[in-house]
């Protein structure tokens, strides 16, 4: 189903997707027109894309321009015991009810093919598909054992050799397994940033979701831990569609298959992720990327 | 789209931009001027503005390794994106060029350190004639260059078949010459081997060219018929 585009086709640069027409079985989210308010304010205007299966795919844009927004979208619908703890179960609660009250969304977003906020659609079992990592790391004040089976410990897990398995196959592959088997049962607190957002990570997908949405997730890390995290991304998109929201133009040029630009609220460019840091076609996104913004 | 080069958030990396591009505009000029003096002293057998052309050849080369660096430490640390990158990169090609260009100027300039027969001296008329052709395709090039200026860019890249014409018309008149006096063939062959050295300039006019065309459109037109050049690239 991958399409060699044309322009590309007599060059190096390998294959890319045809992003406006994904098929069904490529397609691991679908935002179709979607509208958000905040009170009479719009945060999100019109927007429309795919983002394919097992890729990564980036959102840059300046602060405010509804990135971490319409990430929340996907995430609102989600969240819940899969990577959350207590306080930021709280905190999504609290967001929740802010939503209800002030927040109107207009459109939808469809999960494989199912739009999340249709209302026949169970919460829960949605929200165990779609995992999260903030900007700073968020272990409980636990064990690193338990932070990793925290999610699993909710749906009722208690076979201790599955979960075993389970700690085990996250840590390796949130690649910070060698630096703590000898400790699973120290506080998580006892690890560095780096590692602790690493930890966060296999939390998040030691439930298995389907969707990884990553947002900033190296902004509060050392240039080393990043390029481990960096590295990660580029592993765990193997198994899961992942979704990063980043500052660090580097970052997405490293990291990701596709690219979005967004601005106040709008999604100016989305397009595979060599062509828009090379030859992007709008203006805005030429002068953002190379810095002539504002 | 625009290409204003002066309007970054950030001045020091503007001025950076601006010095590497004026630098190539001198380096382009040094090569033009090269050019211009070794096809002077062919004509006018002048050995000594020959020897200053082969000497002053130093200098192209200098400044290649110069800019060469600047490219490296605005990449190491800016980081260049989109059009700035394509710049960046189109610069790095095109100095190249320029220097294999003060190359062949070097071979050409050669010839006027031998003597020639009056018989001769037609052939060198007729390479005169050529490499003024060619010194102009440089210099609307460069001038293209600084302007960035695509459709001048595509304009001499048309203009290189003129100049293979010319090549092969040259070629086929010295080889009838030394058909005809065959004791003159180790002479006639240092005159082939410039002719061969104007061409080439040609084709490296044509490659900035294609430089031009790149940072600008974005495109890549490398090994592209002019046909699709015109019909899909000069119109985005």
């Amino acid at each position: 189903m991958i399409t060699v585009a044309p322009e590309v086709s007599n060059s190096t640069s390998g294959l890319k997707l045809d992003l406006e027409n994904l098929m069904p079985e490529q397609t691991a989210l679908e935002i179709k027109n979607l509208d958000l308010f905040y009170g009479d304010k719009q945060a999100l205007s019109n927007v429309n894309m795919k983002i394919p299966k097992g890729q990564v795919t980036a959102f840059i844009g300046p602060s405010g321009c509804g990135k971490s927004t319409l990430l929340r979208c996907m995430v609102t619908a989600f969240i819940g015991p899969s990577g959350c703890g207590k306080s930021t179960l709280l905190r999504c609660i609290n967001r929740m009810n802010d939503l209800v009250d002030i927040c109107r969304i207009e459109g939808e977003i469809q999960l494989h093919g199912e739009n999340i906020y249709d209302k026949q659609v169970d919460v829960a079992a949605l929200r165990r598909k779609v995992g999260m990592v903030f900007q700073r790391p968020n272990p409980f004040p636990k064990s690193i054992y338990e932070n990793v089976v925290y999610g699993l410990r909710l749906q009722g897990v208690k076979e201790k050799r599955h979960l075993d398995e389970v700690v085990e196959k996250s840590l390796r592959s949130a690649a910070i397994w060698d630096e703590v088997k000898d400790r699973l049962h120290d506080s998580a607190f006892g690890l560095s940033g780096g590692q602790q957002q690493r930890l966060v990570i296999a939390r998040s997908i030691a439930i298995e979701p389907e969707v990884l949405l990553l947002d900033e997730p190296t902004s509060a890390l050392d240039p080393i831990s990043t390029l481990v995290i960096e590295e990660l991304i580029g592993d765990l998109k193997d198994k899961f569609t992942v979704v990063i929201v980043t500052h660090n133009m580097q970052q997405a040029a490293r990291v990701s298959d596709q690219t979005a630009f967004m601005y106040m609220g709008e999604l100016i460019e989305y397009s595979d992720t060599n062509t828009l840091f090379t030859t992007p076609a709008k203006k805005k996104t030429e002068d953002y990327i190379t810095g002539r913004y504002g | 789209m625009e290409h204003n080069l002066s309007k970054h958030i950030s001045g020091k990396f503007n001025q950076d931009l601006e010095n590497v591009r004026n630098h190539v505009l001198a380096m382009g000029g040094l090569v033009e001027q090269q050019l211009n003096s070794a096809l002077d002293a062919v004509s006018s057998g002048d050995s000594d503005l020959a020897k200053k052309v082969e000497k002053d050849d130093y200098k192209v080369n200098a400044m290649e390794v110069s800019i060469d660096e600047e490219c490296t430490r605005i990449i190491a640390k800016r980081q260049p994106a989109a059009s700035d990158l394509r710049l960046v990169v189109a610069i790095a090609k095109t100095i190249a060029d320029l220097e294999r260009i003060g190359d062949e100027v070097r071979r050409i300039a050669q010839v006027a350190l031998d003597s020639f027969s009056k018989e001769q001296q037609d052939l060198l008329v007729m390479i005169d004639n050529m490499g003024r052709l060619v010194s102009k395709m440089l210099h609307d090039v460069l001038d293209a260059f600084a302007r960035m200026d695509v459709d001048a860019a595509f304009k001499v890249h048309k203009e290189d078949a003129k100049v293979n014409r010319e090549y092969e018309a040259l070629i086929r008149q010295i080889m009838t010459y030394m058909m005809e006096d065959p004791r003159s063939i180790p002479k006639i062959m240092a005159l082939v081997w410039s002719v061969r050295s104007l061409e080439r300039i040609g084709d490296r006019c044509q490659n900035i060219a294609e430089y031009v065309i790149y940072f600008v459109k974005g495109k890549d037109i490398r090994h592209t018929s002019q046909e699709d050049i015109e019909k899909d690239i000069l119109k985005m």
